[in-house]
């Protein structure tokens, strides 16, 4: 019997065939819907291409009209491109690489307008990062009901109680001491004792004198007993003073420390020092996100060189784990190794270029770089270089600036009202420094003049204030310096608008601060009891007077002799 | 679907040997158990066309190893990222890593390799329990199952008859 069948091949053949071709008609289909999802979780908002095109000979891909809308205006698109193209080597394909020898991106706009809304619902899931912020970004003064601020108050650790039960335990010790000192038989006895042997002394002489001689070592001893029990009562008497000087003190501070409760009650309300570093917590979440995903992307990049080189390193996928292996063909997954991008209309046009970008950085010899010119009402130049010596060592500078910008709905900063837009204006902003895998310095100057600030409706309080102060501003400056390490970046905003913060909102928390003052102080009595005649809690006039009484006593003894 | 199951009680019960059918459940084995876009899938279609393997049985039997496949996934992955990480086995990995066919081989996936060895290994050892159940089937069940009701329905159907023409 035959085991061969001829046709097998052919059928297979063709199945391979089918296949090829198959691919080739559903590629496009497939690259469009990938980018367009991918691009779509990535910006927050729908990315739409028109078209992609598919060339075999030689290898190339063409996606045609890409537009990314703006996350904050779903009718306008952030940019729009007209078609973006690049050629694949068919060598690099030959070993799972995408090597891009050039990529041109043409027909470049800006901000220009959509037919249909770019917004995606539900999407915010998907970009937790963003809903993160806009969480954080705003900002309100606190509002507390009497309940709420009764149950802080029960749950707090108040520093009165501590210091009343610390009071209470002092009290209970030293009436105990002094009682044990005074009370008892023995010291009383010894005092009759001595009282007893003076007397009789006192008597042998009366009947004798020379009994004086006889009994002179007796005098002696008595002398000297009496000398050293007034000795011990003096101390006590120190000792007396010690304790009432020191419970008179804590009395004091547990007078005070109610009032230290209540500070610290109304600064965890947000209502104490809230007035230090505004500009940190009202322009931060608006200022900071873009920097702070700068470093995230980076800091992802970093933790993919943590790994020995000489250990295989494993990815979780769709088949298991990848592990890596020594690649000897020195040549990353991806590169492209030009990208050449440019725009215009009839207000800006656009220039940039990058090189050697790809994954991962350090298999590309060259530095990447990416540097860009825009110009229009105003203008805008930079470049950033990243250079990898090796998979530990990394450098990269950004240097650019932004000049004359014109301002068109900028976020300022967001609170329970809604968003403050800056409406017009320009912008001048520099942003400079240098990320290592260890240390980051980046400093971002902006400096926003003329601004008109566009509020929410019906304001009142702080917020009526501080709209009305921002429109007088001739030139807002902001500073934004990013320093630490990659795994623990540390971004602290400063501004001239400090000043203004400060005398907008600083007068309302310390209004709103004395509004639960009352409230507080009566939840404090109310857990502590009312301290206000709380005394030393021992009777030191009594024990003082027993002391001068028993020294006198002895006194007296002495002044017999 | 029908018309498959037709093929193959004709097949299990025809002239066709047993080596064949056998041959056909293995190749069903490597395709279900691994990811079926691996490369080495093409190699088991080409096998499959190219020597008399019963297509019938091979399609048949897929989908059951699919099913096994993806019930035992983890333990592929396991297994493979095992063999991956075997110190002895690091100069083979990186010299087939530098291969292109090696590249596009996919091995170096913990579930791909894991289920590739595990399927050829089962493969070949099940391979004769295979034959021993198909003759074991013609010798003792094939008269039996003949006389049962759901043949003799089964029989009475056009489908049957157009089948059996052909």
């Amino acid at each position: 019997m035959k085991i061969i069948r001829i046709w097998g091949i052919a059928t297979f053949l063709v199945l391979i065939a089918l296949g090829v071709v198959l691919w080739y008609l559903l590629a496009p289909k497939l690259i469009k819907d990938a980018i367009e999802e991918s691009g779509s979780i990535a910006i927050g908002a729908k990315m739409d291409i028109a078209d992609v095109n598919l060339k075999l000979f030689p290898l190339g891909v063409e996606i045609l009209n890409l537009q990314a809308t703006d996350v904050d205006a779903p009718m306008t698109n952030l940019v729009e491109i007209d078609s973006i193209r690049f050629g694949l080597d068919s060598q690099a394909l030959v070993w799972k690489k995408i090597f891009i020898e050039e990529l041109s991106i043409e027909g470049v706009q800006l901000n220009t307008a959509r037919s249909s809304s770019g917004k995606i619902s539900g999407l915010a899931e998907s970009v937790p990062e963003q809903s993160q912020t806009a969480d954080t970004g705003k900002f309100e003064l606190p509002d507390y009901s009497k309940e709420e601020v009764m149950a802080i108050v029960e749950n707090a650790e108040l520093i009165t109680v501590k210091k009343l039960t610390a009071l209470q335990a002092e009290q209970k010790a030293i009436r105990e001491y002094w009682s044990g000192e005074l009370k008892d038989n023995d010291n009383q006895k010894k005092l009759e004792a001595l009282q007893a042997e003076s007397k009789r002394l006192i008597a042998r002489a009366k009947e004798n004198k020379l009994n004086l001689l006889t009994d002179r070592k007796a005098w002696k001893k008595l002398k000297k007993d009496i000398k050293a029990e007034r000795n011990r009562l003096s101390q006590l008497n120190q000792k007396l003073k010690q304790d009432k000087s020191s419970l008179l003190k804590q009395v004091k501070e547990v007078k005070n420390a109610p009032q230290q409760d209540i500070d610290a009650i109304v600064a965890q309300l947000g209502l104490g020092n809230g007035i230090d570093g505004l500009s940190d917590r009202l322009l931060g979440p608006q200022f900071t996100p873009w920097v702070n995903r700068l470093l995230k992307l980076t800091s992802r990049m970093g933790d993919a060189t943590e790994k020995d080189p000489q250990q295989a390193v494993a990815h979780d996928t769709a088949f298991g784990r990848k592990v890596d292996f020594e690649d000897r063909q020195n040549l990353p997954d991806l590169l492209v190794s030009k990208v050449a991008m440019n725009g215009k209309d009839a207000n800006f046009s656009i220039d940039a270029t990058g090189l050697n970008l790809g994954y991962f950085p350090w298999l590309i010899e060259q530095p990447a770089s990416i540097d860009w010119t825009i110009s229009g009402d105003g203008s805008s130049t930079g470049k950033i270089t990243s250079s990898w010596k090796n998979r530990n060592t990394m450098n990269s500078t950004i240097d650019a600036s932004v000049s004359d910008w014109t301002l068109n709905k900028l976020p300022l900063l967001t609170t329970e009202k809604g968003a403050w837009l800056i409406n017009s204006g320009q912008l001048n902003a520099a942003i400079n420094g240098n990320m290592t895998l260890e240390s980051i310095a980046l400093d971002l100057d902006i400096q926003l003049k003329q601004p008109k600030v566009q509020s929410p409706e019906n304001l009142s309080g702080w917020q009526s204030s501080m709209h009305e102060a921002l429109n007088q501003q001739q030139v807002i400056d902001i500073k934004v310096t990013a320093s630490g390490s990659l795994s623990s970046p540390k971004l602290s905003v400063s501004s001239s608008l400090d000043k203004l913060f400060k005398q907008a909102i600083g007068q309302q928390l310390k209004q709103k601060a004395n509004q639960y003052k009352d409230q507080i102080a009566d939840a404090v009595m109310q857990k502590t009891g009312d301290l206000s005649g709380l005394g030393a809690g021992v009777d030191f006039n009594s024990l003082t007077s027993q002391l001068t009484d028993q020294d006198a006593l002895l006194e007296k003894l002495l002044g017999g002799f | 679907m029908f018309s498959m199951i037709v093929k193959t009680l004709k097949a299990l019960n025809s002239e066709q040997s047993a080596g064949q059918l056998a041959t056909a459940i293995s190749l069903a084995l490597i395709l279900g158990l691994t990811p079926l876009t691996s490369l080495h899938n093409v190699l088991v279609l080409l096998v499959a066309l190219w020597f008399r393997v019963n297509l019938g049985m091979l399609i048949l039997s897929y989908p059951l190893f699919a099913l096994l496949g993806y019930l035992l996934s983890p333990q592929f992955d396991q297994f493979g990222y095992y063999l991956l990480n075997l110190a002895s086995l690091q100069p083979l990995w990186t010299e087939f890593f530098n291969t292109a066919i090696g590249r596009w081989s996919n091995f170096y996936y913990s579930g791909v390799i894991g289920s590739l060895v595990i399927s050829l290994v089962s493969a070949i050892l099940l391979y004769p329990l295979f034959r021993w159940l198909i003759n074991r089937y013609r010798d003792k069940c094939a008269a039996v199952v003949e006389k049962l009701r759901i043949s003799k329905m089964l029989k009475a159907t056009n489908f049957w008859r157009r089948y059996s023409e052909s």
